[in-house]
């Protein structure tokens, strides 16, 4: 049995198309890749595609607001011809076969730099509530120990709105593992700066610790993950989110218990023996 | 440095004897000397136990073991299993049979990077071991999970999907909960 699993932590629910430059921004929509499909001939194997004098990689840079509205440009491109697109920038390279004076215009990166025609974007608006954005709240309750300063996480609750959920799994595992990582930075995990840091390349976990599955309250975590407005919510990016909210919740918390106020994390036992002697 | 000859038996296989110098570690050893990349290099400190494997004791009895820590020489005569030894698999050796444990934790989506996951397996496979000799109340049930799995460190997941399966997986044997 195989399934294929992501490989890191992020798994934001939107795919971001490779040599994009889209930061924040949306997928390129699917009707610009087909488009291009039709001229870099996929079929070919890479040796012959090589040869050949087409286009052989596009780079596009796409702008999306509010749902659906992309930015749209006109581009002359080289052996396709005048194209109106969903992208407000495109670069393209050619293959190996391509005339001397196309393969002179790449120069970008390697890429030829596709000046635009014209660009219309969408007009701003009011987007509150049009966003893709998640938002996360938390609720924790500790116990501080007075004596030795050490802070235990009883219980904690979330309370995440994320759109539509493509895979609830794998929202789920995103919420618990920001979740684990918040509560590190909030109470563990400190990397010093300077020579004395991790930096100096003999750091392990014998001097940073990894929240273990008894300091995350790992029985007693709940969540409300709200449902999708309707069917057409969108999917919204999910990251790590999840990480944030914990961290004031749990600088609150200490606060209310001991009366005392942190702006710096980790908020370890010494900082907290500290404060109250 | 000196070598000595070493023989073991590694996933039920009789292994050696083989030339191993006295100061390495089992986790070189099953990489560098075995081929089983399987268990991971973490912290090598014995801090994480992403390393861990299993030794069976002649009772049968199962024993969790870190092998970044641990001299290969340590495991002479000895019979270890290591995660490539869990799942069943044919006669070319391509596996055809998750263990529960390993079922289960596809199931839950328990990982995510997976790099802790072969430890997560060998702790969740001594402490079903361990229950079937002696089984705990339902009431003590997470309190022991936490305790068997809680040296196991997990960057990605919060830990909640794995121990969710292991709570499946262990209420799901027989005999291994009273009550």
């Amino acid at each position: 049995m195989r399934r294929v699993r992501p490989r890191t932590r992020c798994c934001d629910s939107v795919s971001i198309p490779p040599r994009s430059r889209c930061g924040g921004a949306r997928a390129a929509p699917p009707f610009l890749r087909k488009r291009f499909a039709s001229s870099t001939a996929p079929c070919l194997p890479p040796d012959a595609r090589r040869c050949r004098s087409l286009i052989t990689g596009v780079s596009v840079h796409v702008f999306n607001r509010r749902r659906a509205q992309w930015a749209q440009a006109e581009f002359d491109v080289p052996t396709v011809g005048r194209e109106r697109l969903k992208a407000d920038a495109l670069a393209v390279c050619y293959g190996a076969g391509a005339p001397p004076e196309r393969k002179a215009l790449m120069t970008s990166g390697g890429f030829h730099f596709v000046e635009r025609a014209s660009v219309s974007y969408a007009p701003m608006r009011n987007i509150v509530g049009q966003n893709y954005v998640s938002s996360i709240a938390n609720i924790v309750e500790i116990a501080v120990d007075t004596k030795t300063g050490g802070v235990e996480l009883l219980s904690h609750h979330s309370i995440l709105e994320c759109g539509t959920k493509v895979v609830p799994e794998l929202v789920s595992g995103q919420l618990q593992g920001g979740l684990a990582m918040g509560i590190g930075h909030a109470l563990h995990e400190y990397l010093p700066l300077y020579e004395d840091g991790p930096g100096d390349g003999t750091w392990n976990w014998d001097r940073y610790h990894l929240p273990r599955a008894s300091e995350v309250a790992v029985w007693n975590q709940t969540a409300d993950v709200l449902p999708a407005r309707s069917a057409e919510d969108p999917p919204k990016g999910m990251a790590e989110v999840t990480v944030i909210a914990i961290l004031p919740a749990i600088a609150n918390a200490v606060a209310h218990a001991i009366g005392h106020r942190f702006y710096e994390m980790p908020i370890t036992p010494d900082k907290i023996r500290g404060a109250l002697s | 440095m000196t070598a000595r000859p070493l023989s073991l038996t590694v996933n039920g296989k009789q292994i050696g004897p083989i030339d191993v110098p006295d100061d390495m570690m089992m986790q070189d050893f099953l990489h560098e000397y075995l081929n089983l990349t399987g268990s991971r290099m973490g912290c090598g400190e014995g801090v994480c136990h992403a390393c861990t494997v299993i030794l069976e004791n002649p009772d049968g009895r199962l024993e969790e073991h870190r092998t970044c820590i641990s001299a290969a020489h340590f495991f002479a005569g000895k019979s270890v299993k290591t995660i490539e030894g869990h799942a069943e698999r044919n006669v070319s050796g391509k596996v055809v049979k998750l263990t529960d444990v390993q079922q289960a934790f596809m199931k839950h989506f328990a990982f995510q990077c997976g790099y802790c996951t072969p430890g997560f397996v060998t702790a969740t496979t001594v402490l079903m071991d361990r229950l079937q000799r002696a089984p705990v109340a339902r009431k003590d049930l997470e309190r022991t999970i936490t305790q068997a799995l809680d040296p196991h460190l997990c960057r990605c997941t919060g830990y909640v999907r794995y121990y969710e399966a292991v709570r499946e997986v262990i209420l799901a044997a027989p005999g291994l909960v009273r009550g």
